[in-house]
C-alpha cells in the first residue's frame, strides 16, 4: 500500500517536475512546480515525517503563491496565450540534466544505505526540534533574525524612496508622503 | 497514530460540514432579513437551501480564453481542501485523523486556499475576477502570519502539535482564557483564508462579486458552498483549540463540540454584519506592525506560564 | 404538480434581480428595489448571478445596447422584465417567478425569453442553452465583466487582454514599503536573445481569440507597465444608474479616466430635484416636502455608498429609512430610527480607516469645478462627504413636516439656479480624483459624489477626460 502510494506521489512529482518546461502559461508552471513539492510532502508523511511534510505543505504553497504573483509580473507570456518556447541552450541544458538525474539516481540507488539500527522515535517531531535547538537554539535564533533583517535592509536599499522622501528634508513630516498611505498612518 | 475514529469516520464529516454550513448560511440569512426590514419565517431560514437548487438548475459559463483548467481546480478545490482541514478537527473526543502535526496540518491545509483562490480569480480572464483574486493574496500576507502564531500559542500552551493533547491540556483552563489575544486573531485568521465579512474583499460588491463573479450554476455552488465549508471547519477547529474540546457537565462531547461550534459561528456572523470591508492595503500595514508584535507579546506570556507550571 | 415543477417553483421563488436603470427613471427604480427589498430578492452582484433582467424606464439606443449585451452573458433560464412606470412594477415582477419556473429551452422563439445567448460575434456560441450545457460566451469578464455597448466592433487597439503583468504585487509592494508600485516588464536583451519566438510572433504581441495583447505605457514609478482598458458600469452593484468610466488601469492603478453616459434621455427635472426646481419656478412649495426628498436623496446616496464599502447592515436601514421618507411617514419616528444608523455609521472608526484619504477634493478645488452642495460643504474626502451626507439627512428628516413656504435653492447635490446642473460639475471633478487611485477606492469616490444623471438631461452628451 504505502509502497503504491510512493510509486504514485513519485511519477506524479517527476512528470510535473518536466511539465513546469513544457507549459507555455507562467501560472500553470507555477502550480506544476507546486504540484511537485506537494508529492515531495506527500512522500514525506509516507516515511512518518509529519511534521517535516505537513510544513513543506505548508511553505511551498505560501512560497508558490507568492511565485505566482512575480512570475506573472516579471515574465512575457504569462497566460500562455501566444505559443512560444521558454528554454534556452536546450542541448547543453539536456545533457546536464540528464547527467545529474543518471547521478543522483545512480547515488540513490547504489550506494551502500545502512541498515537501520533501533526503532523509529516516538514523537519524530520532538527528536526533530530537539536535534535542532538543544545545544544549537541560540545560533538558530541569530541566523533567523538575521536572515530577516538581510531582507528587510535588502528591501529597504532597494527602493527609491527614503526617509526623506516621506517625511521631508527635516523628518518632521506628521504622516509620511506615500502615494499608498498604509492602515497604520506611518 | 493515536486514538482515532474509524474509517468510516470521514464520510460523516462533508454531512457535519454541509449540516452546520447550512445552519451558518440560514442565520446569515435571517440577519439579512431583519436588516432589511423583513420578519424571519421559514422562507427565510430554507434560503440557503433555495440558492443551491437555483444554483443546480442554473446554467454554467465559460469566459473566452479562460485558463480552463486553474479555474475550475480553484473554484473546485476550496471544497476539497476545506474537508481535508476536517480531518483533524475532534468529533467529540477523536479527530478521524490524529496526526501528531494535527496543527501544522490545518495550517498546511488552509493555506492551499491561497493558491485556490488566486487560481479562480486568474482563471475566469476577467479584469475584476482577477484583481480580486490579488485582494486575497494581499489579506493573506496579512493575516496569515498572526494566524500562524496564534495557533503555535496554542500548541505552545498544551507543549504538542497534536491536537486531542492541545484538548487535554484544558483540563484547569480553558485557552481562550490563558491566550485571548491568540483566540481573537485565530478568529480574525479564519474569517481571513474564508473571506467571510470584514475580510470578504476577494468577494466583494464593489467589483461586481470578484473571485464568483464570473462563476454560475453548479461551479458557483461549489465555490459558494466550499467557502462556507471553510468558515465552519475554521470555527469547529477553534473548540479544540480554545474552547476545551468537548468538555463540558451533563451532555457528551459531540454535542458540546457542536454548541461550541454554533457559539463560534455566531460570533463570526456577529463581526461579519458589525464591520464594513477592510480593504487589503489599510490591513496590512496593520497586521505586521501592530498584530505580529501583539500576538508574540501573547506567546511570550503562554511560554513563560508554561514555564511557571513546570 | 411533479417534483420537478415543485422543485423549480421553489428554486426560483426569490429570483436574483439584475436592475439596468435609465438615469431619469428614479420612481420605478425605487418601487423596484423596495420591491425586492420587502420579497427578499437578493440584488444580483453580476450578470452571472442573475434571473430577472429588469430593464427600468424607457431604453434609448445607449440603454437598448448594454441590455443586448448583458443578455448575452445572464446563463438560463434568465427572463426579461420591462418596466416602463412605477405602477407596473408590482404585477410584472409577481408574475416572474412563476415564468422563470416555466421556462424552458427553445430555439425556435424569437427573444422573448431569452432561451438562447446572442451570438455576438468572436466566439460560437452554444445551441439552446440547455440546463448543465456550457455556452461559450464572447469576451466575457474580461473588460471588468460588464461588457461596455459602445466599442463593440472594434478590435484595433483599444481592447486589451488583461495579462496580469499589471497587476504588480500589490501585496509584495504594500508589505514592503507601503503601496509603493514595484515590478514591471523588463523586456531586457536577455529574455529576447535566445527565444524562438513562435512562428509569426511579434514584438508586441499579436491577437489571441481575435482581441489584441495588452500594451505596455510607463506608469507613475517610471516602469513600464502593461495597461488595460476597463470599463466601470453602466451595470454594477451601487452604481449610479447611467454612468459610464472608461478606465485605464495599470495593475488595479487608474491612469485615465473618461467619464462617459449611457441612456440619458431629455426628460422633466430629476425626481430628487423636482421640489426645489418647483419652486424656483415660482411654485409654493413646502419646505417639508424640499426637506423630505432631499433626506431621501441623501439616503439613497448614502445606501450606495455603503454598499460599495461592504457594510451590508446600515445599507440596507438605510434603504428602509428612505422608502419610509417617501411614503411620507411623520418626522419623529423617522429621526428616532435614524439617530442609531446615523451614530453607527458616522462613528464607525472601521469605516473611517477605509475611506479617509480618498478622493480629497478641498475646498479651491471645488470652487474652481463649480461643486456645490453637500461635496463643497465637506471640503474633504471621502469621509468628510459622508459625514456631511448623515448630518444633512438628518437636518432634513426633523424638517420633513415643516410647513413654512420659505423657498430654498439647495438641491440634493448642489445649488439648482445655476446655469449648469450640480451633477455636471461633479462628474467633471470625477477624472482627476480618480487618476491614482485603485479600483476599491474608485468605487468609493463614484459613490461618495453619486451624480444623478438625470440632471444633465438638458445637456448635450457628456465627456470629460482626465
Amino acid at each position: 500500500m504505502d509502497v503504491v502510494a510512493f510509486w504514485l506521489l513519485a511519477v506524479v512529482a517527476v512528470v510535473s517536475g518536466m511539465l513546469v518546461f513544457r507549459v507555455d502559461s507562467m501560472a500553470r508552471a507555477t502550480f506544476l512546480l507546486l504540484a511537485s513539492f506537494l508529492c515531495v510532502a506527500g512522500t514525506m508523511l509516507l516515511l512518518d515525517l509529519h511534521y517535516l511534510g505537513a510544513l513543506t505543505i505548508l511553505m511551498m504553497t505560501v512560497e508558490m503563491a507568492v511565485m505566482v504573483v512575480f512570475m506573472v509580473m516579471f515574465m512575457m507570456n504569462p497566460a500562455g496565450l501566444m505559443p512560444m518556447t521558454m528554454v534556452h541552450n536546450r542541448r547543453g541544458a539536456l545533457i546536464l540534466s540528464v547527467g545529474a538525474f543518471v547521478f543522483l539516481a545512480a547515488g540513490a540507488l547504489l550506494v551502500p544505505w545502512p541498515i537501520r539500527r533501533g526503532e523509529p522515535p516516538a514523537d519524530a517531531t520532538r527528536q526533530l526540534g530537539e536535534s535542532i535547538m538543544e545545544g544549537k537554539m541560540l545560533v538558530m535564533l541569530v541566523v533567523g533574525i538575521s536572515l530577516f533583517a538581510t531582507m528587510v535592509a535588502a528591501t529597504v536599499l532597494a527602493t527609491g524612496r527614503g526617509r526623506y522622501d516621506r517625511y521631508g528634508d527635516d523628518l518632521t513630516r506628521s504622516r509620511p508622503d506615500d502615494p499608498v498611505p498604509g492602515g497604520v498612518g506611518r | 497514530m493515536g486514538d482515532q475514529l474509524p474509517l468510516w469516520s470521514v464520510l460523516v464529516l462533508p454531512l457535519l460540514a454541509s449540516g452546520l454550513a447550512l445552519v451558518a448560511a440560514s442565520t446569515d440569512s435571517a440577519v439579512a432579513a431583519l436588516a432589511a426590514g423583513r420578519r424571519v419565517t421559514l422562507a427565510e431560514l430554507t434560503t440557503p437551501v433555495r440558492e443551491s437548487t437555483r444554483l443546480l438548475l442554473t446554467q454554467r459559463r465559460t469566459t473566452v480564453a479562460s485558463d480552463a483548467v486553474l479555474w475550475r481546480l480553484g473554484g473546485g478545490g476550496v471544497i476539497v481542501v476545506a474537508l481535508l482541514a476536517s480531518l483533524v478537527v475532534p468529533l467529540g473526543a477523536q479527530p478521524a485523523l490524529d496526526l501528531p502535526v494535527g496543527i501544522v496540518w490545518f495550517n498546511a491545509m488552509e493555506v492551499l486556499l491561497w493558491v485556490l483562490v488566486w487560481m479562480a480569480g486568474w482563471g475566469a480572464n476577467s479584469a475584476y475576477s482577477l484583481v480580486s483574486g490579488y485582494r486575497y493574496l494581499a489579506q493573506g500576507l496579512a493575516y496569515e502570519l498572526p494566524l500562524m502564531l496564534a495557533l503555535i500559542t496554542a500548541g505552545l500552551g498544551a507543549g504538542s502539535l497534536r491536537v486531542v493533547d492541545v484538548v487535554a491540556a484544558q483540563q484547569d483552563r480553558w485557552f481562550v482564557v490563558e491566550m485571548p489575544v491568540a483566540f481573537v486573531l485565530y478568529l480574525a485568521g479564519v474569517a481571513g483564508f474564508s473571506f467571510w465579512g470584514p475580510l470578504s474583499s476577494a468577494v466583494a460588491a464593489d467589483l461586481g462579486g470578484g473571485v464568483r463573479g464570473e462563476l454560475s450554476g453548479v461551479d458557483r455552488l461549489v465555490f459558494v458552498a466550499g467557502r462556507y465549508f471553510a468558515l465552519v471547519v475554521g470555527a469547529a477547529f477553534a473548540v479544540p483549540l480554545f474552547l476545551g474540546g468537548g468538555a463540558g457537565p451533563v451532555l457528551p462531547g459531540v454535542v458540546w463540540v457542536a454548541v461550541k461550534t454554533l457559539a463560534v459561528l455566531a460570533l463570526l456572523t456577529w463581526v461579519r454584519w458589525r464591520l464594513p470591508v477592510i480593504r487589503p492595503d489599510r490591513y496590512v500595514e496593520v497586521a505586521w506592525v501592530v498584530l505580529i508584535p501583539l500576538i508574540l507579546a501573547q506567546t511570550l506570556g503562554t511560554s513563560l506560564l508554561v514555564l511557571a507550571g513546570e | 404538480m411533479d417534483l420537478t415543477a415543485r422543485l423549480r417553483r421553489f428554486s426560483f421563488a426569490r429570483p436574483h434581480l439584475l436592475v439596468v436603470a435609465a438615469p431619469a427613471a428614479v420612481e420605478t427604480r425605487l418601487a423596484v428595489e423596495r420591491y425586492a427589498r420587502e420579497r427578499g430578492w437578493p440584488a444580483a452582484e453580476s450578470p452571472a448571478d442573475a434571473d430577472v433582467l429588469a430593464v427600468v424606464g424607457s431604453s434609448d439606443v445607449g440603454l437598448a445596447s448594454t441590455v443586448a449585451v448583458l443578455e448575452s452573458q445572464i446563463p438560463t433560464p434568465w427572463i426579461r422584465v420591462d418596466l416602463l412606470d412605477a405602477s407596473s412594477v408590482v404585477p410584472k415582477l409577481d408574475a416572474a417567478p412563476d415564468q422563470l419556473a416555466a421556462w424552458s429551452p427553445d430555439p425556435t422563439a424569437a427573444g422573448g425569453s431569452g432561451s438562447r445567448p446572442k451570438d455576438s460575434g468572436g466566439g460560437e456560441h452554444g445551441g439552446p442553452g440547455e440546463h448543465g450545457r456550457r455556452a461559450n460566451h464572447r469576451e466575457l469578464g474580461e473588460d471588468g465583466g460588464f461588457r461596455e455597448d459602445r466599442e463593440q466592433g472594434e478590435h484595433g487597439g483599444h481592447r486589451e487582454r488583461p495579462t496580469p503583468h499589471a497587476s504588480e504585487g500589490r501585496e509584495g509592494a504594500a508589505h514592503e514599503m507601503g503601496g509603493h508600485e514595484m515590478g514591471g516588464h523588463e523586456m531586457g536583451g536577455h529574455e529576447m536573445g535566445g527565444h524562438e519566438m513562435g512562428g509569426g510572433h511579434e514584438h508586441h504581441m499579436g491577437a489571441v481569440a481575435g482581441l489584441p495583447m495588452a500594451d505596455r505605457a510607463p506608469d507613475r514609478d517610471g516602469l513600464k507597465l502593461d495597461v488595460l482598458h476597463v470599463p466601470l458600469g453602466p451595470v454594477l452593484p451601487y452604481w449610479p444608474p447611467g454612468l459610464r468610466l472608461s478606465l485605464a488601469v495599470q495593475g488595479d492603478v487608474v491612469q485615465e479616466a473618461v467619464v462617459e453616459t449611457v441612456g440619458v434621455a431629455v426628460s422633466g427635472p430629476s425626481f430628487w430635484d423636482q421640489p426645489v426646481v418647483r419652486a424656483l419656478a415660482g411654485d409654493r412649495v413646502r419646505v417639508g416636502d424640499i426637506a423630505r426628498r432631499r433626506a431621501a436623496s441623501h439616503l439613497d446616496s448614502l445606501m450606495r455608498l455603503l454598499g460599495v464599502a461592504g457594510w451590508d447592515g446600515p445599507a440596507m436601514r438605510c434603504a428602509v429609512l428612505r422608502d419610509g421618507v417617501l411614503d411620507g411617514e411623520p418626522a419623529g419616528p423617522l429621526t428616532e430610527m435614524f439617530r442609531p444608523l446615523a451614530r453607527r455609521v458616522a462613528g464607525s472608526r472601521s469605516l473611517r480607516r477605509m475611506t479617509e484619504g480618498l478622493g480629497d477634493l478641498n475646498g479651491r478645488a471645488c470652487d474652481h469645478a463649480g461643486v456645490s452642495g453637500p461635496a463643497a460643504v465637506a471640503a474633504g474626502d471621502v469621509w468628510a462627504r459622508l459625514q456631511q451626507w448623515v448630518r444633512s439627512a438628518a437636518e432634513d428628516l426633523a424638517r420633513s413636516d415643516d410647513d413654512s413656504w420659505v423657498a430654498d435653492v439647495e438641491g440634493p447635490r448642489g445649488r439648482l439656479d445655476l446655469a449648469e446642473p450640480p451633477s455636471l460639475a461633479l462628474l467633471g471633478v470625477l477624472p482627476e480624483l480618480l487618476v491614482g487611485a485603485e479600483l476599491a477606492g474608485v468605487r468609493l469616490i463614484v459613490a461618495s459624489l453619486d451624480p444623478d444623471l438625470a440632471e444633465l438631461a438638458s445637456q448635450p452628451a457628456v465627456t470629460a477626460h482626465g
